[in-house]
């Protein structure tokens, strides 16, 4: 469910950025207090750990299990967000799964929606069964996490299809796999419980700061809708505007309007690409040069 | 569970050498270079290529961080046998578009192509040490810092800890069970796996609270090797926009 | 008279995922009612063989055959049904409720019938002296006592091989005894994995030696000399 980069606007994936920080300054400062950051680091490894984990599907193909949902219960929503912010941290930086401009969406995604939807369903349902309510909170986790990201990549510009194919088809899709997570996760809640139920208590959760993060999510759709509306999918073309390159050359420099005049168009932004690319060889020489003049330690 | 066993160690293998990879070409010029520098120019880079969709503009990109790359050491050939899954997954994902525009799938997997070079041109580059000494520098809090450092150094670890588990699960496991089945006992197994670690992270918070810990990584430092490479990177840039 | 082997490796390898080489090109074979032991200090590939000549790993390379089978999808049941593996930490193989769900654990899936199940139980609870615990959850249990239970819970189904890794490991003397007591009656195959000399003196004929993934010598207990052992780093 790792969204690369390229599949979404600038403007939405700037919005995530803002939320995403956002909701993780607050979990980060919640937990100020608390003796936590051996608990979730380790907690992080134990659950990029899990995600390696191949579980075969009928069809022979595998799924695997995220976790989301129970990091919530495990950790609470603050630092299971966190521990889940780490995970896919690491997998952005490490391996590439994942895009750095759609760290902020993928963030949202797997480490807030599937952490806080999962834990307040099990909170809700676990007084009648855990095991239950730890499957609807993995199972419904991570189908929302799905339909969020299908509504990012919906909304933009730059991945051509829209809504109407991307939400579908990732809900349904992580709805089908979404039950094996369902069950993975009452599996684990279901033995923890047998051994450490103390493990498996309410957090602290703050009812208010609760609340406006659920709005929050809740409402994230309808900012990325409205970024949308508001953005452009060429910022580059903005940018240039705004440096005034492009409407009125205030430096007139050595491509006035970035042809060579007398040569056709094409034949002008040819030489001025290679002309760059010229460049950037010389400068990359100069870097080279300049390394080997330095002594490493 | 030996299916759940076999196809994970396969696939752990591809996933471990991600962790050392930074060891290969360990004398290119970008090691060299600070990290947070490299950091902010992968970004950099990165933004440039998702911002548009003109052909002039991403071909330039592309052709600079090939050239960058291969003069200042990194291997193109590690490098795309790492990464090459993306952009194909990408073009198949847009490709019965291509009946109605020929134009849009190339250019969108060209944005995935270039982006996914300009983070291997860090993550080739730089240990995780150093990346992490890099966002603390970059101000994001110790917290967080410090807890994809335990993370990543944890991972190993605890992974031996859950192939355990699995093992000692399947040993006994004498009789065929449905996927079901196996989902249900393979979460039970999980769980098991996942007290062990929260345990494991108990003994970790008492070692740490007794010895303390901080980040290994190389001194960051800012010399002329970092300005020639940022005005590099910004020459890249400003080129990319005026093109 | 010469059986072929109940199991047999040939020229395997085996690279754990982060790519070191845990084995390299081994070849074994164990016959019926061998007791062997296989020496090496931590690190040299014991456990990496144990987990391949019970079929629980396969190797990178070479082929492992178990009961004149190569292990597959079909056949890796009835495989996992006449081999034992007691694992070096109980806290990684006791996951049962109680005592006695850990004891009845592989004779359930079996699908015995009730009456079976609980002679069965009776039996070996009063064997090993684990009545008084019956209803307690292993993880409850002292270091000695979850040892024993774990030993209980493979000999209750009369695999034909056993295999131990590290079986006297962080354990006391006093389970170190009951070890070999539980083990000494035994009439199946068994091989043990240890850096520690004790309980191979005890059970074993023959032993392997091994160092940093490849078997250096094979012969009779008799036969070790202590230099061979110091060379390898065992003691």
């Amino acid at each position: 469910m790792h969204i690369p980069d390229g599949y979404l606007d600038l403007s939405i994936a700037a919005l995530f950025f803002v939320l995403t920080l956002l909701v993780l300054g607050y979990s980060i400062y919640r937990l100020r207090g608390e003796r936590l950051t051996s608990l979730f680091g380790v907690l992080s490894a134990a659950i990029f750990a899990a995600q390696m984990l191949n579980w075969p599907i009928p069809g022979g193909t595998s799924a695997h299990f995220v976790g989301g949902a129970l990091a919530g219960i495990l950790l609470g929503p603050y630092a299971g967000s966190l521990a889940m912010a780490i995970v896919l941290t690491i997998q952005t930086l490490v391996f590439n799964d994942g895009g750095i401009t759609a760290w902020g969406a993928n963030v949202w995604n797997m480490a807030i929606v599937n952490v806080f939807l999962g834990y307040y369903i099990y909170r809700t349902f676990s007084r009648y069964n855990k095991n239950f309510a730890a499957f609807l909170a993995g199972w419904l986790g991570i189908t929302a996490a799905a339909i969020f990201a299908g509504i990012e990549i919906g909304l933009s510009t730059s991945f051509a299809y829209g809504l109407s194919v991307t939400v579908p088809v990732m809900g349904v899709w992580h709805a089908l796999l979404g039950v094996i997570e369902g069950i993975i996760t009452a599996g684990v809640v279901g033995y923890i419980a047998t051994r450490r139920a103390d493990l498996l208590e309410k957090k602290e959760v703050g009812k208010t700061s609760f609340a406006l993060i659920a709005a929050l999510i809740a409402l994230s759709p309808v900012f990325a809708y409205l970024a949308e509306e508001v953005g452009y999918a060429e910022p580059l073309e903005k940018a240039a505007e705004m440096i005034g390159l492009e409407e009125e050359p205030i430096y007139e420099g050595l491509f006035p309007d970035y042809t060579i005049s007398g040569l056709d168009p094409y034949t002008g932004t040819l030489l001025s690409g290679l002309l760059g690319v010229l460049i950037v060889l010389a400068l990359a020489y100069a870097v080279k040069y300049a390394r080997g003049s330095r002594k490493d330690t | 569970m030996h299916v759940v066993l076999e196809k994970t160690l396969k696939n752990a293998s591809s996933y471990f050498q991600n962790f050392f990879i930074h060891e290969y070409s360990s004398k290119s010029t970008l090691h060299s270079i600070d990290a947070r520098i490299k950091l902010l120019g992968t970004f950099l880079f990165v933004i440039l290529a998702v911002s548009t969709f003109e052909p002039k503009k991403l071909l330039f990109l592309l052709l600079s961080l090939i050239l960058i790359s291969a003069i200042l050491g990194l291997s193109l050939k590690n490098m795309i046998r790492r990464v090459w899954l993306f952009p194909l997954f990408s073009f198949a994902v847009v490709s019965p578009l291509l009946l109605q525009d020929i134009g849009y799938p190339l250019l969108f997997t060209l944005r995935v192509l270039i982006a996914v070079i300009a983070v291997q041109m860090l993550v080739m580059s730089t240990s995780f040490a150093d990346i992490c000494s890099a966002l603390r520098s970059l101000k994001v809090p110790e917290v967080f810092v410090h807890g994809l450092w335990l993370a990543y150094r944890y991972i190993l670890v605890v992974f031996q800890d859950i192939i355990n588990i699995l093992l000692a699960r399947e040993s006994r496991r004498v009789a065929r069970g449905s996927h079901l089945e196996l989902w249900r006992k393979g979460g039970e197994a999980v769980g098991l796996f996942f007290l062990r670690s929260i345990e494991r992270a108990e003994r970790v918070q008492l070692a740490i609270a007794s010895r303390g810990e901080r980040i290994i990584g190389s001194k960051l430092q800012f010399g002329t090797l970092e300005a020639i490479y940022i005005s590099l990177s910004a020459f890249v840039a400003l080129w990319c926009i005026a093109l | 008279m010469v059986h072929s082997p109940l199991i047999s490796a040939r020229n395997v390898s085996y690279a754990y995922p982060d790519g070191s080489m845990a084995l390299r090109d081994v070849s074994i074979e164990i016959y019926r009612n061998d007791r062997v032991g296989i020496i090496g200090p931590n690190g040299s590939g014991k456990s990496t063989l144990i987990f391949l000549l019970s079929g629980l790993l396969r190797p990178t390379k070479g082929e492992v055959r178990i009961f004149g089978m190569l292990p597959d999808k079909k056949n890796v049941e009835s495989i996992r049904r006449r081999i034992g593996v007691v694992f070096q930490n109980p806290d990684d193989f006791l996951f049962n409720p109680t005592v006695k769900d850990e004891l009845l654990y592989v004779p359930k899936q079996l699908e015995m019938d009730e009456e079976q199940m609980l002679r069965l139980l009776s039996e070996y609870a009063k064997k090993f002296d684990l009545e008084e615990i019956l209803q307690k959850p292993p993880f409850r249990l002292s270091g000695g006592e979850k040892k024993k239970v774990e030993i209980a819970s493979v000999l209750v189904y009369s695999p034909e091989v056993i295999f131990l890794d590290e079986p006297t490991a962080n354990v006391d003397g006093k389970t170190k005894r009951i070890v070999a007591e539980m083990m000494r009656n035994y009439s199946g195959t068994v091989v043990i994995a240890s850096h520690e000399m004790e309980l191979i003196w005890e059970l074993c004929s023959r032993v392997v030696l091994m160092s940093k993934g490849r078997i250096v010598e094979e012969t009779t207990v008799e036969s070790l000399s202590e230099e061979k052992l110091e060379e390898i780093g065992v003691i």
